[in-house]
């Protein structure tokens, strides 16, 4: 039944995206960016799906229940500010530039605007490598999934691997518009199956209340914020910081036909991140009562192995359904934007596009693309920490890359030397603590206070340094990204 | 001026409510107690983000960049990777080729 469910689910992702195809324009800015024709719901649905992973469900509900309902003040109560303001702040000031310079890329901004080859080409490294932490979330998240709720029929890296196979497949007919009505249909599946996930747990244990009064005798810690500390609280706002500079988010927010589009995306998304943040937390806190042992690796299948306990069959298959749905919808804009970045970044602005035909080029986009893919499912054999560890290191990086944007768009004195000395400083840092083991000085991770703190202080102070002590913007530059405002 | 204050002091605001414990539900403590049948904790925090919402809209009033969205809504967009042919060099180069 479960397993049937899920060949449906699939088939239907499948029938969407191609049936999206019929609708491409058969240009390559319809196939990038819509055609810059999205409308305010779909642009909310899809910037949503692609921000929200197996993180928001696998992750969150694996962290509250180690840590407790504190989590959602950590990453939901916080991004439902900090997201939509650099929506309102970055977004469209960032879509006001796509449509007047024709931008599909980050990478194309940056190097325009800061007038060097050079740092297109260490950003263009950057993003990638950040993007491949990412990409693991969903792929752990699927294989995880797939592999606990058929009870070990389809191998962890089978489920990865089918993921892999079906994004490539609508990402390659649909192009951005194609995985844009994918990701609307996938966010829908996602927001309604957490809600009657929890509705049937909740009434399997006796209602909220009773429920609650069962964790409160065991583990009552887990009904406060008292384990999160005061630092960790304030440094975790930074987090969801990141959104300024996915990739997939910045060639979400040109595909929108008008600016307004961004107002509803402003005032739904703290709405939406409830929603989706509410259900995984407090399942995540009542696995506690079923499965008070959990470890590890283990925590990431609470909410899989609540379901699987309470309403096996129908409702297993769609919160496998509702699981996948969250990787597929950010894993194909992902997906989109490697190929974007490559083609545009790589293929066109250093001129090997004269040397191939059309039909070349996109073979060589999807090649890189298969690449990126490949070694991130080798990774995901390999890799060990939590889906919630993996997550918040991703946005760690995004995050403290933050400065870059808000300097390029605020800031006339902003330089190319500025941007490179901030982009080096977050790879080498990152890369230090992430893969080399480093640790700060505990002065620095005082109160529970994050790396990501350290990294975008480090980051915006080489950007005002490297800006400082090199020669400003040409002023052709500051006329074209810094037009006179007029009066309102 | 003034608008760019008053968005300011309510994103000040939004994070002091984020940041500040008025109930009591960080010390160490703090009683699991219940409103609606969810820990107050976490009532808190779906409250705050409702709030959130609301305070956005307002946002969205004072630090809407009107003159700069009406300049790129009239401007004739370029097509993806079929800007006008390359001038020589620096920003303007890049800014006459997005699709490079």
């Amino acid at each position: 039944m479960t397993l049937l469910i899920v060949a449906l689910y699939l088939a239907v992702v499948l029938a969407v995206g191609v049936a999206s195809s019929r609708v491409f324009r058969g240009t390559g800015e319809d196939f990038f960016v819509a055609s810059r024709s999205i409308g305010p719901l779909l642009l909310l649905v899809s910037l949503f799906g692609a921000h929200m992973t197996s993180f928001s469900l696998l992750g969150a509900s694996a962290e509250a229940y180690q840590r407790g309902v504190g989590v959602f003040a950590l990453m939901a109560s916080s991004s439902a500010v900090v997201a939509p303001l650099l929506f309102l702040l970055v977004g469209t000031r960032v879509w006001a530039l796509g449509k007047r310079f024709g931008y599909v890329t980050q990478v194309q901004y940056f190097r325009a605007r800061f007038e060097s080859d050079a740092l297109g080409v260490v950003l263009f490294v950057v993003l990638v490598g950040l993007l491949l932490p990412y990409l693991l979330i969903g792929l752990l998240g699927a294989g995880l999934t797939l592999s606990q709720i058929t009870g070990g029929l389809v191998a962890d890296w089978l489920g990865s691997l089918l993921v892999v196979l079906v994004v490539l497949a609508y990402t390659t007919y649909g192009g951005m518009r194609g995985t844009m009505w994918v990701n609307a249909f996938q966010t829908s599946v996602f927001l309604v199956v957490g809600a009657v996930a929890l509705t049937v747990v909740v009434r399997a244990l006796g209602g909220l209340e009773a429920a609650m009064g069962q964790v409160a005798a065991t583990q009552p810690q887990l009904l406060t914020l008292a384990p999160i500390g005061r630092g960790e609280l304030l440094t975790y706002l930074l987090i969801p910081a990141s959104v300024g500079m996915f990739p997939h988010l910045f060639q979400h927010w040109l595909t929108a036909e008008r600016a307004s589009a961004f107002r509803v995306s402003v005032i739904g998304y703290p709405l939406c991140i409830a929603m989706v943040w509410l259900p995984s937390i407090l399942l995540g806190v009542l696995g506690r009562i079923d499965f008070p042992a959990l470890a590890g690796r283990e925590t990431s299948t609470v909410l899989v192995r609540l379901i699987d306990l309470h309403a096996p069959g129908l409702l297993s298959g769609l919160l496998a359904a509702g699981i996948l749905s969250a990787v597929f919808s950010s894993f194909d804009s992902q997906v989109l934007a490697l190929g974007t970045m490559f083609t545009h970044d790589v293929v066109r602005h250093h001129g090997l596009h004269d040397r191939m035909t059309s039909r070349q080029e996109v073979v060589v986009g999807r090649l890189f693309v298969v690449v990126v893919l490949a070694v991130a499912f080798a990774l995901s054999r390999w890799v060990t920490p939590s889906i919630f560890k993996l997550g918040i290191w991703c946005f760690t990086g995004f995050a403290a890359l933050l400065p870059i944007v808000l300097a390029a768009l605020f800031w006339r004195r902003a330089t190319a030397v500025g941007a490179l000395a901030a982009t080096l400083t977050v790879a080498l840092g990152w890369t230090w603590l992430v893969l080399g083991g480093g640790t700060l000085p505990a002065a620095l991770t005082a109160a529970g206070a994050m790396p990501v703190a350290t990294l975008t202080v480090a980051s915006a102070a080489a950007m005002v340094v490297g800006s400082l002590l090199s020669r400003p913007p040409s002023a052709a530059t500051l006329a074209a990204f810094f037009p006179a405002e007029e009066p309102r | 001026m003034i608008r760019a204050s008053l968005v300011a002091g309510l994103v000040a605001a939004l994070l002091a409510l984020h940041q500040l414990d008025p109930l009591g539900l960080r010390t160490a403590a703090a009683e699991p107690r219940l409103f609606l049948g969810l820990p107050l904790a976490l009532a808190y925090h779906l409250g705050y983000c409702l709030l959130a919402a609301g305070a956005l809209a307002l946002a969205l009033r004072w630090a809407w960049p009107t003159a700069l969205l009406r300049t790129a809504e009239a401007s004739v967009p370029r097509p993806a990777g079929e800007g006008p042919a390359a001038p020589a060099t620096g920003a303007a180069r890049s800014l006459g080729q997005p699709g490079s």
